[in-house]
């Protein structure tokens, strides 16, 4: 589910002036958007399939939260969530948390980081005990150094490039994301050792805010050549599903959302089908 | 609140609060006094499981926010002894109290089918009141965070904010949602769902909706 503010150039949302729940703009962070959009201006829903229903058991889940220095650090939130319920674990000023579950959860997953000031990532949790060990996340770009996500424009941070449609419809989390200043587009490298912690074989990955932000039709999607990748390389683009909607990819699972390749000079990696949705994203060599 | 609840929020916010960084709910978001006061609610049997009754806990929060924009100068006291409905007169036949927070994904995905289930069930009788106690960093729910909420999912039944999570009182702590469906005429807890248990849940409310329809 997506929680969304419409704005469009070709069809910018009027302040108060659709929805159910008419009245002032007042409430959406005095942005002059409108949740919900209009029906006609809002991306298509996503079509992957909700998981099916398989409670697991789950116990007592540890860990500790580190920076990309190792470092412990309360990272914001830690929570344990399936797609039917979620919980929120304490964490210490170590880093560590315990959380006692005891209880079945459909499809569980550890979500670490906040997706405000650090990245937010999930890991799927077996039955009973999970100690997750060191759970590295890191710190996203200061709200002031992010870019706007406007139609025709190029939104960059942190070594990712989003290239929006002259006709791009952006629709944002404006419950998480409360006001305009918040909903600027931040972008940060994971570190080695987080993507190893996901269990993927990555060469690069990337942290994107905010969450669950659509922009329809996709914008294209560039990476820095960070893994100095040959020229032409076919590469293959996966998404994080953090969502319990499960619009564009399961939760708490990794799924391709696209291809591309290393631009002619080796600079870049392009994805000119781009991203469906803001999220963890991982680039891998096709097979 | 309820006064019971209000005396022991008060010892926990004393026993959490005083003297640390705990977040401190402003007045104005939390229901009290007259406005609350229900002389013919149900004055025994607390509790927080099936076959208790719910204590007449009283909210800040927007009654119909689909008919009357939820902004703080139209904010509501609404309680749960406003759908006590003893004697059938109201035409309340079962109430569903949810919890809600902005960090609960699976909350989030609730909220995107609980309007569909109220304009199909409301007619028959099923009052949902939700009560959304948290915003995404786990800080006390704000009027603004409600009407965010509510704009968003066109929230059409009574949707409150419960900054002190009084509703903690019949889940384990720091955990979304809670389902708990309550007869109007006695307000005991028929069932409680921990977590969107929606394939189970609703075939429950439909056959509860069919079975009190008989009654009437």
């Amino acid at each position: 589910m997506l929680l969304l503010l419409a704005a469009c150039s070709s069809d910018p949302a009027t302040p108060g002036a659709s929805g159910a729940a008419a009245g002032s703009s007042a409430g959406n962070g005095g942005d002059g958007g409108k949740a919900g959009g209009n029906a006609s201006a809002a991306c298509p829903a996503g079509t992957n399939p909700r998981s099916a229903v398989n409670p697991l058991d789950v116990g007592v889940v540890s860990g500790q939260i580190v920076d990309e220095n190792g470092d412990p650090t309360t990272g914001g939130l830690v929570q344990v969530c399936g797609t039917d319920i979620c919980r929120n674990a304490n964490v210490g000023d170590d880093g560590k948390f315990v959380e006692d579950v005891q209880g079945p959860i459909n499809a569980p997953a550890c979500k670490f980081g906040d997706g405000f000031e650090w990245a937010k990532l999930a890991l799927p949790i077996d039955e009973g005990d999970s100690d997750l060990g060191k759970l590295i996340t890191v710190r996203l770009p200061a709200y002031a150094d992010g870019a706007p996500l406007l139609p025709g424009a190029t939104a960059s941070s942190g070594g990712v490039s989003l290239q929006l449609a002259e006709e791009a419809h952006v629709q944002q989390n404006v419950i998480d994301y409360e006001t305009e200043d918040e909903r600027v587009f931040r972008a940060v490298a994971l570190p080695d050792a987080a993507i190893a912690q996901l269990g993927r074989d990555f060469l690069v990955a990337y942290a994107l805010s905010p969450l669950e932000t659509r922009i329809c039709p996709n914008p294209s999607l560039t990476l820095e050549n960070r893994a100095q990748l040959d020229p032409g390389t076919e590469l293959e683009l996966y998404m994080l599903g953090l969502d319990a909607e499960e619009e564009f990819v399961p939760y708490a699972a990794w799924q391709k959302v696209g291809e591309g390749q290393v631009s002619e000079d080796g600079a870049r990696l392009e994805f000119p089908e781009g991203v469906p949705l803001l999220s963890a994203i991982g680039v891998r060599v096709k097979p | 609140m309820s006064e019971r609840h209000r005396l022991i929020g008060a010892a926990a916010l004393c026993l959490l609060g005083c003297g640390s960084n705990a977040p401190e709910v402003p007045p104005e978001l939390l229901a009290g006094g007259t406005s609350c006061a229900a002389p013919d609610y149900p004055t025994s049997g607390f509790g927080s499981e099936p076959g208790d009754v719910v204590d007449n806990d009283c909210f800040v929060g927007y009654r119909a926010p689909d008919r009357v924009a939820p902004r703080a100068e139209h904010r509501e006291t609404i309680a749960f002894s406003d759908y006590y409905d003893p004697a059938g007169t109201k035409g309340v036949s079962l109430i569903l109290i949810n919890t809600a927070a902005i960090w609960c994904s699976a909350c989030v995905a609730e909220h995107g089918t609980l309007p569909d289930h109220a304009a199909e069930l409301g007619p028959r009788g099923l009052v949902i009141v939700s009560a959304l106690f948290e915003d995404g960093q786990r800080n006390p729910a704000s009027l603004d965070d409600l009407s965010r909420w509510v704009d968003n999912f066109h929230t059409n039944f009574p949707m409150v904010i419960d900054p002190n999570v009084d509703l903690q009182a019949y889940s384990p702590p720091a955990l979304a949602p809670l389902n708990m469906l309550v007869d109007p005429r006695s307000m005991k807890i028929l069932r409680k769902y921990v977590g969107d248990q929606g394939a189970v849940m609703w075939p429950y409310i439909e056959s509860e909706l069919a079975a009190r329809a008989g009654l009437n």
